[in-house]
């Protein structure tokens, strides 16, 4: 099946749940979500037995964010009968990958800087919990009710409240490293 | 060794220090008996805060910081990396490069095949198996070093290309090499379907069944040994492999002894491969020219690492160190699978299990705990592979 | 060997005599890639045989000379590092391998990373490249067994007196 297909078949299949689709390369389809159509989403994908969830990435978008929206992070503009566009702000981004074949649906959702929250997808993909701890302890994202809360790759004695791949961590006050900016 | 005399469960923790596999790692099992009722993992001890140091790195300096993810699978590493960044940049790669890149990325498939030969036959206690092995990754060694000039990480590539050409000599050597490890893998492919010692310790061990490994998300010969398609290099060519496609390995029964097979087999689809590559060897440049500051996107990257998928996100945002780096390495896939088939084996299975995934912790730094009721005993990863080496005998 | 004055002497002669020609060693893997930790293990492959020099590698630290050290120290990884440097008996030997044992590597200034063995244990001997090859392993490893003979003073350590009829005739030192 050429991917055009395979791509227009996820977006039939994800229409009732998304807030708009999005074309970022020819072999990828990013689908904007709200976290409580998360889990109904993944589902849908799931339950087709032939995407699979690849990886969930965790993006900090603080230099690029529009935070003066974050109430509004996923919502559709709408006028009468016609969607003519839609809010996505907020500085945190949790993006789940799933795959079939090179096509590549990206579910993406948006979370504001205060209380990042998400619904964990583990009931739907068991393997999912690995990812979710990294995202837990590396973005701040609370997900309630993942199964396992442990550090998955940062050291039982990491201070509290301290995100590594947030932004505004520089390190514990090693120099930065001069990437060559002055060259 | 576990006591099993007066209490109902034990934890054995196993790690951090595991003298076979050279890989700190975390495992924690419960034990009724010698019945394994439950697995987990706890990594960290590799985790070296790489994709926060890619963040203040330029891109040509994140090429050489990603190449040492993993000294064993570093080539892949960087060419999925670099495949992205040129992706962005919108660059097209000569086609003399994209081949030789694929040449590098089969001749890192057979040695780390022959590395994982030789350890999981160290944990089986064939350490006859693993000289052998390691002695005839040699070969291959010696061949990458000719070719790119360090034996462990090879840094071939550029952003835009390779940096060293394949002569005549290396040609030839090469192919010579091919042909000896080909007569060497026909022994090999004897030894893991015929031995006594190691069939007794794979055959009908570890089976995970076709519809669970796709539930777990398993990636790589160990999903491929259990029937399941999934190749990047088939459903998704990158590089040169739509010019010279790979050929799907697959095993349906799923147990650690098709999980050998697999592996042994994939070396000789790397051999036909390499000797298809360097028969038609496109003319042309190494390299394209590459912008300094990547234009602002965002594209994934996925490739076929040895030990299965590797998937690469990389979001640019126009200036010349990336805005942010994700990798997530074959081995978090399958390691869910060691916890789920663990369970209901016997505790001497366990170093067999472990390395039937073919487990690469510094790719991953994962730690396994497993859980269980009372009573906690230390046993080290030596320890554990003796006992089951005697059990066994 | 020349005759000691007292049989304690003779001992650590005895002792140092084993430990040169049949040192025990341990490998501990702090976080690093596996590059390093690999080209140790093909020192024990056929091509390079680390064995046949009596270099044995085993998995006990209560039983070993000589700890091996690959990897820029990791948080996590740098309480079982001190522990297993402090189960090891005296005298102990450090052979800090890869240029992340040294500075940190490619990792220098990471948030995770103590930045180089040394600045977790004291190390006798550093051994750089990235990987280092095997033939540069075993040459760290050898300049280590070398500087422990009684004529020569150990780097870093004081470990055995100087014979004193020896002393008359000059030997070429180990520099400091």
């Amino acid at each position: 099946m050429p991917i055009e297909e395979i791509l227009k078949e996820a977006q039939s299949l994800l229409a009732p749940f998304a807030v708009a689709f999005t074309q970022p390369e020819e072999n990828r389809v990013d689908v904007i979500i709200s976290p409580e159509k998360l889990v109904e989403a993944a589902r849908i994908m799931e339950d087709t037995n032939i995407w699979y969830l690849s990886a969930i990435t965790g993006v900090d978008h603080s230099s690029s964010a529009d935070t003066t929206n974050e109430e509004k992070a996923w919502q559709r503009v709408v006028e009468g009968e016609e969607q003519t566009g839609f809010y996505y702000s907020g500085v945190l981004e949790g993006l789940y990958h799933f795959c079939k074949g090179s096509a590549v649906v990206t579910l993406r959702v948006r979370m504001g800087h205060a209380d990042p929250k998400l619904p964990s997808i583990c009931g739907v993909v068991p393997s999912a919990s690995l990812y979710e701890r990294e995202l837990m302890e590396m973005f701040g994202i609370s997900i309630e009710d993942t199964p396992v809360k442990d550090h998955l790759l940062l050291p039982d004695d990491w201070p509290d409240g301290i995100y590594p791949l947030r932004k505004d961590f520089k390190g514990f006050g090693q120099p930065e490293l001069d990437g060559g900016a002055n060259a | 060794m576990p006591e099993t005399k007066h209490s109902d469960k034990f934890i054995v923790p196993i790690g951090p220090q595991h003298p076979a596999l050279k890989e700190p790692g975390h495992f924690e099992f419960t034990v009724d008996g010698e019945t394994v009722t439950g697995a987990s993992v706890r990594l960290g001890f590799v985790h070296r805060g790489i994709e926060k140091a890619t963040e203040e790195r330029t891109y040509i300096q994140d090429l050489y910081l990603l190449e040492r993810i993993c000294g064993i699978c570093s080539h892949v590493h960087a060419m999925a990396f670099a495949l992205g960044v040129e992706k962005l940049a919108g660059v097209t790669v000569p086609e003399r490069a994209q081949a030789i890149r694929v040449l590098v990325a089969e001749m890192e498939r057979i040695h780390s095949h022959l590395l994982w030969l030789g350890v999981a036959a160290h944990e089986a206690g064939f350490d006859t198996l693993f000289m052998y092995a390691w002695r005839d990754r040699e070969k291959v060694m010696d061949l990458l070093e000719q070719l790119c000039g360090n034996r462990v990480n090879y840094s071939i590539n550029v952003l835009g290309g390779v940096k060293e050409d394949v002569n005549d000599t290396i040609r030839e050597g090469i192919l010579n090499a091919m042909d000896y490890l080909e007569t060497r893998t026909d022994l090999y492919l004897k030894l893991v379907t015929t031995e006594r010692t190691l069939i007794g310790r794979t055959r009908g061990i570890g089976i995970m069944e076709k519809q669970t490994a796709a539930r777990l998300g398993t990636v790589g010969p160990t999903a491929r040994a259990s029937g399941l398609e999934r190749d990047i290099r088939i459903e998704a060519p990158y590089a040169a492999y739509m010019q010279y496609p790979a050929r799907i390995v697959i095993e349906n029964t799923g147990d650690l002894e098709a999980r050998f097979v697999v592996r042994v087999k994939e070396l000789y689809e790397s051999f036909r491969l390499i000797r298809s590559i360097l028969s038609t060897l496109p003319a042309g440049e190494l390299t394209t020219k590459m912008p300094r500051r990547i234009p602002e996107g965002e594209t994934i990257s996925r490739v076929e690492a040895p030990r299965g998928e590797l998937f690469y996100y990389i979001k640019s945002n126009g200036s010349d160190k990336p805005d942010r780096v994700k990798v997530r390495t074959p081995s978090i896939n399958n390691f869910a699978s060691v916890m789920a088939t663990a369970v209901g084996h016997k505790l001497a299975d366990i170093p067999m299990i472990l390395s039937g995934i073919d487990p690469c912790f510094s790719c991953n730094d994962r730690m396994v705990s497993i859980r269980g009721a009372e009573g906690r005993q230390g046993v080290d990863w030596e320890g554990l592979r003796r006992y089951g080496i005697e059990y066994y005998r | 060997m020349d005759l000691p004055k007292t049989w304690e002497a003779a001992l650590v002669d005895l002792k140092t005599w084993a430990r040169i020609n049949s040192p025990w060693a341990i490998h501990f893997n702090s976080g690093s890639c596996n590059g390093c930790d690999i080209e140790i293990l093909a020192t024990l492959t056929p091509r390079y045989d680390l064995e046949r020099f009596g270099i044995k590698l085993q998995g006990s630290p209560r039983h070993a000379d000589v700890l091996i050290c690959t990897g820029p120290v990791t948080r996590q990884a740098r309480e079982r590092l001190i522990r297993t440097y402090e189960q090891m008996p005296e005298p102990k030997f450090v052979v800090a391998v890869g240029s992340c044992g040294i500075t940190g590597g490619a990792f220098e200034g990471c948030y995770n990373v103590a930045n180089g063995v040394d600045k977790v244990i004291p190390v006798d001997v550093f051994i750089p490249g990235c990987p280092p090859r095997p033939e540069a392993i075993i040459y760290g490893v050898s300049q280590l067994l070398q500087s422990l003979q009684p004529q020569r003073r150990v780097i870093n350590r004081k470990r055995i007196e100087m014979d004193p009829i020896a002393k008359s005739t000059p030997e070429k030192q180990v520099g400091e």
